[in-house]
């Protein structure tokens, strides 16, 4: 028997509880895709002309995108916790589009508005995001296993050259070590490492 | 007398005549204005009036979606003739949309857009860009100058000049954009900045108003157009009327159509529009496209039989396909993409404000309104011609 799950997934589940920034000039797009993000439920600030919100404030921004925007430069975008955009576009173009991914857009909400698509775009965009993140995570994880697995086999030939040990040997050596210590073997690897290029 | 069959087939007709695009709308207008009036000396539509309402949206995008929505709404219009800049035309779409009438679009932009009720007769980057970018890095070198109006188009065009400019090893020197109304003092500072650079050539795409302001400060930089010309596919005979010939000549300019086409059908066109506006007026691209889309839409209707219908759905099934002898030649609407076969030409200005043209596309090029990475135009299919420059010399 599989666990029970909810019928409903989490991340359409959380989206009442979105913090929404807006970047969009006054007009009636931006009537429109406010009304319709509060019909939604989620919480809305309007910034304009620039994003000038607290980063720690938004889960997501929904931006007006023009052409002059690829030459712009947002700081906040690369930075630690940034929340994904949604780009709303008027034009379907190779500059406009290029402007999209360079903001790393996962959907688009055209232009002129219509309510429909808008609860999907937020959804998909929130989903996606969520998966870059982990799989951010996952990759960092993994990249910090192999360097530790790199630092462990150096740590490792160098005993067996040194010591005139056998691979299994060397291995158990750098075990016992860190039993005695008290510490884990990548650490003990690293000092034999750090200790040997010092030598040499 | 209340039967649809003599009922007058109701065309709005959205071109500013004031505001930054004024001058090169109120042609589009005028080119309206004639052919409703050869449309109906001869008889009509199947009999039936052409009746214009006429609207001047002031060159504000806004104004041209809610004027057509009152077209619709209020006066029973199903067929718009109208818009020059992308904004203009991207307001508009909804409303056709949403009401199930009919745009025709006679200007050149910068494509990537189908909409089922819009009909775009002018140029698109493929039809001019392309052969453009050719000629003026084949005989000018690869150093260039870009300068455009701060909006859509400008950009998309730009882009795909760098491109060419990339593949032939050259270089884009500057890139700038300029409001739509900058002064001619934001103008002069890019001329002297060009004199300063000495690109091989200026790309302008600047549009409206601020044409002349760039030719005249480029001229006032001491800038010679036979050193350093500028190529563009926006600047026509009218900005060049309204600037002055001597501003214009030498610089280049890519279209399907110029004044100095010289066939029999175009000199015959501009004989009777001369007659129509009663002088010597000065005809260029956007004029043609405007002029041409109404007989399309006319033998459009007549070719279903009973009413000469203006039923959108209708002229949906016949439009696509249809041939027609324009002054620039024959030209024929696609049967997918909503835009059209057109001709190619590249002009020189001369010394009458009329362009010499100097090298062209063997036969028509279809609209290729969605690609992304261009071919130069093989070289096979390129003509260079020499100077023509009929109607420019009385």
């Amino acid at each position: 028997m599989k666990p029970s799950s909810p019928t409903t997934l989490q991340a359409l589940q959380d989206i009442r509880s979105l913090r929404i920034a807006i970047v969009h000039p006054p007009d009636q797009e931006r009537d429109e895709l406010l009304g319709h993000i509060k019909r939604i439920g989620c919480k809305v600030q309007v910034c304009w002309p620039t994003f000038d919100a607290e980063l720690h404030t938004v889960d997501l921004v929904i931006m007006a995108v023009n052409p002059q925007i690829s030459a712009c430069h947002f700081k906040w975008l690369g930075q630690e916790g940034a929340p994904p955009i949604i780009p709303v576009v008027t034009y379907e173009n190779p500059v406009v589009i290029q402007a999209i991914m360079q903001l790393n857009a996962f959907s688009v909400i055209p232009s002129p508005v219509r309510s429909f698509g808008i609860l999907t775009a937020i959804a998909v965009t929130l989903a996606q995001h969520k998966t870059q993140k982990s799989l951010e995570k996952s990759i960092k994880r993994a990249e910090e296993k192999a360097a530790r697995q790199r630092t462990i086999e150096l740590a490792k030939s160098i005993l067996m050259k040194t010591q005139q040990l056998s691979d299994e040997d060397a291995y158990l050596l750098l075990q016992t070590q860190a039993r005695v210590n008290r510490s884990r073997i990548e650490t003990v690897a690293d000092n034999i490492v750090r200790a040997d290029s010092v030598r040499s | 007398m209340s039967s649809p069959m003599y009922e007058p087939v109701k065309i709005g007709v959205v071109y500013s005549t004031t505001g930054v695009t004024g001058l090169i709308e109120s042609t589009q207008q005028s080119a309206t204005l004639f052919a409703a009036d050869e449309i109906n000396r001869a008889g009509g539509i199947n009999g039936r009036e052409v009746q214009l309402y006429i609207r001047d949206p002031g060159s504000i995008a806004a104004n041209y979606a809610s004027m057509v929505e009152q077209l619709i709404v209020e006066d029973g219009v199903r067929l718009i003739m109208g818009c020059y800049m992308s904004s203009g035309r991207k307001a508009v779409i909804p409303v056709v949309e949403r009401h199930n009438a009919l745009l025709f679009y006679p200007t050149l932009y910068e494509g990537f857009e189908y909409s089922r009720n819009v009909f775009c007769t002018g140029t698109l980057p493929n039809h001019t860009c392309v052969p453009l970018a050719d000629y003026m890095l084949e005989n000018f070198g690869s150093r260039v100058f870009m300068i455009g109006s701060d909006y859509i188009y400008p950009y998309e065009t730009n882009r795909i000049m760098k491109d060419f400019v990339f593949e032939r090893g050259g270089e884009t020197v500057e890139e700038i954009y300029v409001p739509l109304d900058a002064s001619e003092e934001s103008y002069r500072a890019i001329t002297e900045r060009i004199a300063a650079l000495s690109p091989d050539f200026v790309f302008s795409t600047v549009v409206g108003v601020g044409v002349e302001r760039l030719y005249r400060s480029f001229a006032k930089s001491g800038l010679d157009p036979n050193a350093i010309p500028i190529a563009s596919v926006t600047t026509s005979e009218a900005e060049i009327a309204a600037m002055g010939a001597h501003l214009g000549e030498g610089h280049f300019t890519s279209a399907s159509y110029f004044q100095s086409v010289d066939t029999p059908v175009n000199r015959t066109c501009i004989e009777n529009y001369r007659r129509f506006m009663g002088g010597d007026a000065v005809t260029n691209m956007c004029w043609e496209a405007a002029y041409f889309q109404m007989h399309v839409l006319a033998d459009a209707m007549r070719s279903m039989h009973a009413s000469g219908s203006d039923n959108p759905v209708s002229l949906l099934r016949v439009l696509p396909g249809m041939e027609f002898d324009a002054p620039q030649g024959r030209i024929r609407m696609d049967e997918e993409n909503h835009h059209a076969y057109l001709h190619t030409r590249i002009g020189r200005g001369n010394a009458f404000g009329q362009f010499d043209i100097v090298g062209g596309m063997a036969g028509r090029v279809r609209a290729d309104p969605f690609v992304i990475a261009h071919t130069p135009s093989e070289g096979g299919r390129f003509e260079y011609a020499t100077p023509t420059v009929a109607g420019s010399r009385g």
